[in-house]
């Protein structure tokens, strides 16, 4: 205590400096209790829990207690840790979120096979259907899709590629096994798929 | 995961259960869905398909359809096909699972129900290329202490 009494900065003592560097940790755990607090499961849900025989027991409530209390005791003192932390976790939660809204598209770069012409690739689409089943449009009853295929190639570096993915290998967002031999067309941009069209699948 | 009513296949003369959706890849083109009117028909249709040959080649048709638009209202093959009595499913490439002979295990999930039989047809863009029929065993019990932990009951 004599060592600390010597320390002072600005006028202010050592327990002044400690109080105002506690201040922003005091401040996130009371943040957070009255947040778990007002999270904390309705009387229904702990009667639901008591029912299943997932009621706690006095053991439990101490545990809990004692992990609080260190968890207190850890943030108010190393809260800048623990900034440090929430940053490179809101990069890495941010990073994820921009990975799950990413399109899921069937085809992957490993798919594609070589650039075509939509004119080409119309003129190999008629269908053959001796009953007269099959509209005499490219790709017969998908050709309303491939419009709207062709109407999303809007910019001029958009390209059309064809693309197989054969029985069993890995495909999709997911790169689940394919069960079936997939072909189609995709949308590709500066080499990144922007947009596909399945002509034939399971 | 309720199991899910079969799809009809017409083929030589009868009609069997069929364990393959080959309507699947045109809806989503087309972006149509259905409505689901109960936990046994997620996908809110049932489609009747038949193979039909012309000049020594199979293909595969839908011959009748019974799509739930709302709960209600129910639509037919002419409703989502104007114009057409069947239509070619040209866009059909891989295998149709027909099931056959007696149950020997019912899954509670998809079409996961074993039975004595599978008739398999491979089909290339609707054209049936090849079959051939699995004989099924029953699948041998597991027990629960064989799963993982997470699988069992009363798991944390």
């Amino acid at each position: 205590m004599d060592l600390l009494s010597g320390i002072s900065l600005f006028g202010l003592s050592w327990y002044q400096l400690l109080a105002m560097y506690t201040v922003p940790g005091v401040s996130y755990v009371v943040f957070h209790l009255v947040r778990e607090y007002r999270n904390r499961p309705s009387e229904f849900a702990r009667g639901m829990l008591a029912a299943i025989g997932k009621k706690k027991s006095v053991v439990d409530h101490l545990l809990n207690i004692l992990v609080y209390a260190i968890a207190i005791f850890c943030i108010t003192f190393g809260w800048p840790l623990f900034g440090i932390w929430a940053i490179f976790q809101s990069r890495k939660e941010a990073a994820l979120e921009i990975e799950r809204n990413k399109p899921d598209f069937d085809c992957l770069p490993e798919h594609l096979i070589s650039k075509v012409d939509p004119h080409d690739a119309e003129i190999a689409s008629y269908v053959i259907d001796p009953l007269g089943t099959a509209p005499t449009l490219p790709f017969g009853h998908l050709n309303p899709g491939w419009a709207n295929f062709l109407a999303d190639m809007t910019d001029d570096r958009d390209e059309m590629w064809s693309f197989y993915i054969s029985k069993g290998s890995e495909y999709g967002k997911h790169r689940f096994a394919a069960s079936s031999d997939i072909r189609g067309y995709a949308k590709v941009r500066n080499g990144e798929i922007l947009g596909e069209f399945i002509t034939e699948s399971d | 995961m309720t199991a899910q009513v079969s799809e009809r296949l017409i083929y030589g003369g009868k009609e069997i259960p069929l364990f393959t959706n080959p309507l699947s890849l045109y809806l989503k083109n087309a972006g149509i869905s259905f409505e689901s009117p109960h936990t046994a028909n997620w996908r809110g249709y049932v489609g009747t398909w038949e193979i039909l040959e012309h000049e020594g080649v199979e293909r595969l048709y839908l011959v009748a359809l019974s799509a739930h638009k709302t709960y209600e209202e129910i639509l037919s093959l002419s409703d989502v096909f104007p114009g057409h009595d069947k239509v070619f499913a040209h866009w059909f490439t891989g295998e149709l699972r027909c099931p056959q002979g007696a149950q020997l295990k019912y899954r509670h999930m998809g079409y996961g129900s074993i039975y004595e039989y599978d008739l398999l047809m491979d089909f290339k863009q609707g054209v049936l290329i090849s079959k051939h029929a699995r004989h099924n065993e029953v699948p041998e019990e597991v027990d629960e202490k064989d799963y993982p932990a997470f699988l069992r009951r009363g798991a944390q």
